[in-house]
């Protein structure tokens, strides 16, 4: 199968996934996951671009993730423009402020971005908790109205997974489109040589700059989703843990594979309603699934499985050869 | 024929160590330039402050007579500056193919022209049947062959080849050879640079011996070749 045929089948698969998932779990508690697995997908989707494609650990996602949720909720709760504004304004933040972290940082190379990245997710963190006035501090953001747009409320889980679902699908196609196109291609080589890459013309920083940022958008958007869904905005789900979580679970499910967002959406909701009842041994399994990702799946469960196709095609390509090489030496001989 | 790259007075220090002193050379448009020299000559010093990798303290690279000194080394790239390395530099995890069609990036063309023109590109150097294997299952005459196809897609007016028929086998070193030699025949200025000496000393038009960082000797390949100073440098007798 080609690799574009493969993206289309992978896409089809997910849309056909996301049209049927309301009906086979009904309820609104169940629509609410649904909703949750949407947001995931955004959040992993963007991080993919970074960590998978452009080969640069970020663990500033989930303070990107926060800055769109507060972003949404100051300007709904504040009655700032119409409330379907906000849900723009979220991404358009969160993107404006990796923009701003990644110009430094992405100078930097390798660890030095990852901690730079580390300490700007920490400082939106204390933000969040710190600036009472407008935030709501540790006690979170009240008074988050119901999201309209264009005279539909969004008023149910339902109604809301029927815009994250087409919203986290666009984003997962357009992730894929790019990872397939010639900046796509570009980043994944300056991730594997970036002297190569840059006197091939690639403009390394630029490129990631631009993924870096998009990335954020993403979870600006998944954040103003979240706000919305809920209600309601506290610190708590956009603290270090939750960065490390998102790295751990893209990494274990296939980073830079269009798959394994998917599938680490849907790790992520396992794991939430797995340990639903157990948070304190939370970091306990993020932790040993983080061994396990590095030590057994360094390429992730997608990532295995497309290079076990892989290498069973290209044995399955050389056989003639080999076969014909024999017939010569048996002339030969 | 015109020169398609200088490098004039080039300095360069590394600390308290002058790795080039007051370099100069040309390479002209569709002739090959060799840089030769014993190693720590400052041979691939001056390839990457050519390509843009590292900036000189003084001294001026023109391409095609517009300074490039101060530009970084993809905007170099984009003005007709490829080059290979030493060191097998592919993008591992990538297929043969887009390996060499990241080499077009500077074209901004879509992927499907790249596709086909990185096609054409692996055919000219005999490993098109490669073009879906990923680089890093390729033997290494094989994957020596990627970078040059790669610069090739991105259709590049002066070439530096550092050190391309190095490890390669003696048949296989002829073959690229003759490769370089049908490049130039297209136009392309090439700065090779290499320690086969024979092999420069056929598809050369012109040779520069560094020593210590500076110019030992430039000119035809059989004057140099004759040179007693690059003799005593770096031929040694039997190569003479």
């Amino acid at each position: 199968m080609s690799e574009r045929r493969a993206t289309v089948v992978t896409l089809a698969v997910v849309a056909a996934g996301l049209l049927v998932a309301p009906f086979a779990f009904n309820g609104d508690y169940e629509h609410g996951l649904l909703v949750g697995v949407c947001i995931n997908l955004l959040l992993l989707t963007g991080l993919n671009l970074i960590v998978g494609v452009a080969g640069q650990i970020s663990l500033a996602q989930a303070g990107f993730y926060g800055f769109g949720a507060y972003t949404a909720g100051i300007l709904g709760a504040e009655a700032i423009g119409p409330v379907w504004l906000s849900v723009l304004a979220a991404p358009a933040g969160a993107a404006l402020v990796a923009l701003l972290v990644g110009a430094p940082s992405l100078r930097l190379r390798g660890l030095y971005f990852t901690m730079a990245s580390l300490g700007a997710g920490v400082v939106l963190f204390l933000l969040f908790g710190r600036a009472v006035s407008l935030t709501g501090g540790p006690n979170g953001l009240l008074g988050v109205p119901m999201l309209e747009i264009g005279g539909i409320v969004f008023d149910t889980p339902l109604a809301m997974y029927w815009l994250a679902a087409p919203l986290a699908f666009a984003g997962l196609a357009f992730a894929g489109w790019l990872a397939a196109s010639r900046w796509g291609l570009a980043a994944r080589a300056a991730a594997a040589s970036e002297p190569a890459a840059a006197v091939a013309g690639v403009p390394v920083f630029r490129i990631r700059l631009a993924l870096f940022t998009l990335s954020g958008a993403y979870a600006g958007m998944a954040g103003a989703l979240e706000t919305y869904e809920s209600g309601f905005v506290s610190p708590e789900p956009f603290g270090f843990f939750a960065a490390v979580t998102l790295l751990v679970v893209l990494t274990l499910s296939g980073a830079g594979t269009l798959l394994g967002p998917v599938v680490g959406a849907l790790l992520l909701f396992g794991l939430d309603e797995l340990l639903a009842e157990a948070d304190d041994i939370r970091p306990l399994v993020v932790g040993v699934l983080f061994l396990v990702a590095v030590q057994a799946l360094p390429q992730g469960v997608v990532g295995a499985i497309s290079d076990r196709r892989r290498a069973r095609r290209e044995r399955r390509q050389a056989r003639p050869e080999t076969a014909t090489e024999t017939e010569t030496e048996a002339v030969t001989a | 024929m015109t020169v398609a790259l200088a490098v004039e007075n080039v300095e360069k220090a590394y600390g308290g160590v002058q790795v080039l002193r007051g370099v100069s050379l040309e390479v002209r448009a569709g002739s090959v330039c060799a840089l030769i020299g014993p190693n720590g000559a400052g041979k691939s010093t001056l390839a990457n402050v050519v390509s843009g990798m590292t900036l000189p303290d003084s001294g001026t690279v023109r391409l095609g007579g517009e300074d490039i000194t101060a530009l970084p080394a993809w905007k170099r790239a984009a003005r007709g500056l490829g080059r290979t390395f030493q060191n097998l530099e592919l993008f591992a995890g990538l297929t043969v193919l887009e390996n060499v069609v990241v080499g077009g990036y500077a074209l901004g063309l879509p992927v499907s022209e790249l596709r086909a023109r990185g096609l054409a590109a692996l055919e000219r150097f005999g490993i098109a049947s490669l073009a879906d294997r990923r680089v890093e299952s390729l033997a290494f005459g094989e994957a020596k062959l990627v970078e040059p196809a790669r610069m090739l897609v991105g259709e590049p007016k002066v070439a530096i080849l550092d050190e391309p028929a190095a490890g390669l086998p003696p048949d296989s070193a002829e073959q690229l050879a003759e490769r370089i030699a049908a490049l130039c025949r297209d136009g392309l200025g090439v700065l090779l640079i290499e320690h086969n000496v024979p092999l420069v000393m056929d598809l050369a038009d012109r040779v520069v011996v560094l020593e210590s960082g500076a110019v030992l000797a430039d000119g035809p390949p059989g004057e140099v070749r004759a040179d007693q100073r690059v003799i005593d440098a770096y031929l040694g007798a039997g190569d003479a």
